[in-house]
């Protein structure tokens, strides 16, 4: 096995492997695109000039990594689907629970329900920063944003999922 | 479950439970160790079909010219330069041989085939009024344009927004560019909020000069990034109005200070340079593009459109012109791009074509053309652009109505 592979796995395999499945929610998905990254950092670890850490260089390209599998869901037969009105809340609500959020009370389920209605920064953002526990400043390197622009998105999201949880805990109420 | 408050989100976000990868990392190597043979695999059949593809290719496109220039072929020759005049008036009868091939070669039978079969439905093309990216002539009667140079939210790339406004005579251009700026949501549109611009811009059309008036306090100058993008804006908006030259001054004594650039009185506008245009989706879920240029440069519109097809990775920039748009052949003719396409082209009749065809149009403005054609689409239309027509370039990218 090489050298480099066995320390990267050793020191981040879980977080990063963590980070994407709670960017994409499948974990089939998460193990294909964790190995994206590896790939992509194998061919690139000479380039690392440890200008940033090297945990928050591998999380800024398990973003791009991230990001590529979005932007290639929106394949023609996507927006097709778009077309006759598919939206896509539908389809994630009936997705059923990954077998470790199931586990969790209901407070938790929710708030991983609701990260759904965050945009993908705002989603980048929550994850770096509560889940992975990054500070601002390293959430700020591994984004390559400003540590204002992290401050911001972070209160926006966080806006977003109160205000997401609030709507849905109606609704559920309504429905009961 | 009442009003949510953020210290408990925050609780509840950080107990959402560690997800951990089962498999070993032996598993997990040797599937790495064959995604990346299969990749160079994968790449070396890819340059061998290419090499084999470009060989078929020329003899296809050079035994036919022997033919002509050897007078074999005289007769389709006279026949095809016929056919030029009637098109054109005679103008390209007076160009070259190889144009006058490139504009009025039959189709060939396959693609009057393609042509016939797919008929009725792609020969009036869809309707996608209101869908349309960039900004035509035949859309601004009445009003004119302005180019707004963005900056995206992480302040690598510049977004060109084209805003249109009701001719006022009574003021000038730049008072009007300038009284628009307070109505530009560049944060709703996804950018970064840059404008009004923390200055007074004076144009003075007779001397081409731009000139800047910055207030002390001004932010410009914090940090490298924001320096480099306000030069670059200063340097488009210049271009816009046709300047030559920017000035400087800090509360109205010459001269601005930039930590990067040092004490700057004067500088020569720079065009922006170009390698074509690109699709940037600022959130990446986003299903309009803006059509944005590279920022890099290139030898010619050639190079352009072949990088067109890739990704820019450092930029968060994609390709505009997807891997079954093949274009065979690109020639000039004045100030027209004549493009013909290869027989294999799939062309499709959606709203993606429509970015990738004003993807073109505005590279093809970038390098001074003012028209462009396409030739031997499999398709007679795609919305409002017919192949074989000639196609005026947009007057600017990425329309956006402003709510004044």
């Amino acid at each position: 096995m090489d050298s480099v592979f066995e320390e990267l796995y050793q020191k981040y395999h879980q977080d990063i492997f963590q980070f994407l499945f709670y960017m994409v929610r499948k974990r089939e998905l998460a193990e294909d695109l964790v190995q994206e990254v590896y790939i992509k950092v194998l061919k690139s670890y000479h380039t690392f000039k440890g200008k940033s850490s090297e945990k928050t260089w591998l999380f800024s390209i398990a973003r791009h990594v991230a990001i590529d599998y979005f932007r290639k869901q929106k394949g023609w037969k996507k927006r097709l689907a778009e077309k006759f009105d598919v939206t896509e809340h539908p389809i994630k609500d009936k997705a059923p629970l990954p077998e470790e959020i199931a586990m969790q009370n209901e407070e938790i389920q929710l708030v991983y329900q609701c990260l759904d209605a965050c945009t993908l920064d705002q989603r980048l953002v929550i994850i770096l920063r509560f889940i992975q526990e990054l500070s601002i400043a390293e959430t700020a390197e591994a984004l390559g944003w400003t540590e204002s622009k992290v401050k911001t998105t972070q209160h926006r999201a966080l806006k977003v999922l109160k205000k997401e949880m609030q709507t849905r805990t109606k609704r559920e109420g309504r429905d009961e | 479950m009442g009003e949510f408050q953020d210290k408990e989100l925050e609780k509840w976000l950080k107990s959402l439970p560690k997800i951990e990868d089962h498999r070993s990392p032996s598993d997990i190597y040797r599937q790495i160790e064959w995604k990346m043979k299969r990749k160079k695999r994968r790449s070396w059949i890819i340059s061998s079909v290419a090499s084999v593809a470009a060989l078929l290719l020329l003899t296809f496109l050079y035994i036919p010219q022997w033919l002509q220039d050897n007078d074999f072929a005289g007769d389709s020759y006279e026949q095809r330069q016929n056919v030029a005049e009637n098109e054109k008036n005679g103008k390209f009868a007076k160009k070259s041989e190889k144009e006058i091939h490139l504009y009025t070669e039959e189709p060939s039978p396959g693609s009057m085939d393609k042509e016939g079969t797919s008929d009725t439905e792609s020969d009036a093309g869809g309707n996608y009024e209101g869908l349309y990216s960039a900004v035509y002539d035949t859309d601004i009667s009445g009003y004119q344009t302005f180019i707004y140079p963005i900056p995206d939210k992480e302040g690598q790339i510049i977004v060109p927004v084209t805003v249109l406004a009701k001719r006022e005579s009574d003021k000038n251009r730049m008072e009007q560019f300038e009284e628009l700026m307070p109505y530009l949501k560049e944060e709703e549109w996804g950018l970064s909020d840059y404008f009004p611009i923390n200055g007074k811009l004076t144009l003075s059309e007779n001397d081409k000069n731009l000139h800047v008036d910055l207030p002390p306090n001004h932010q410009y100058g914090e940090g490298s990034s924001a320096e480099h993008n306000f030069i670059r804006v200063m340097h488009y908006t210049a271009d816009m109005f046709g300047a030559e030259t920017i000035t400087f001054s800090t509360a109205g004594n010459a001269g601005v200070n930039f930590g990067h650039t040092g004490f700057v009185e004067k500088m020569q506008v720079q065009k922006e340079a170009s390698c074509g245009y690109y699709f940037y989706y600022p959130s990446g879920t986003e299903k309009k593009p803006y059509i944005v240029p590279s920022g890099h440069s290139c030898q010619n519109i050639r190079e352009a459109l072949a990088a067109m097809k890739n990704n820019v990775e450092s930029e968060r920039l994609q390709a505009s012109i997807p891997e079954n748009f093949l274009i065979r052949e690109v020639a000039a003719s004045g100030d027209l791009l004549i493009m013909r396409l290869d027989e294999r082209a799939a062309i499709t009749d959606d709203v993606d074509t429509i970015y990738t065809i004003e993807a073109i149009l505005l590279t093809a403005k970038d390098f001074q053309f003012k028209r462009v054609r396409m030739e031997n689409a499999n398709i007679r239309r795609v919305g409002k652009f017919e192949f074989g027509k000639d196609w005026p370039v947009p007057v600017g990218p990425n329309l956006i109505r402003l709510e004044k």
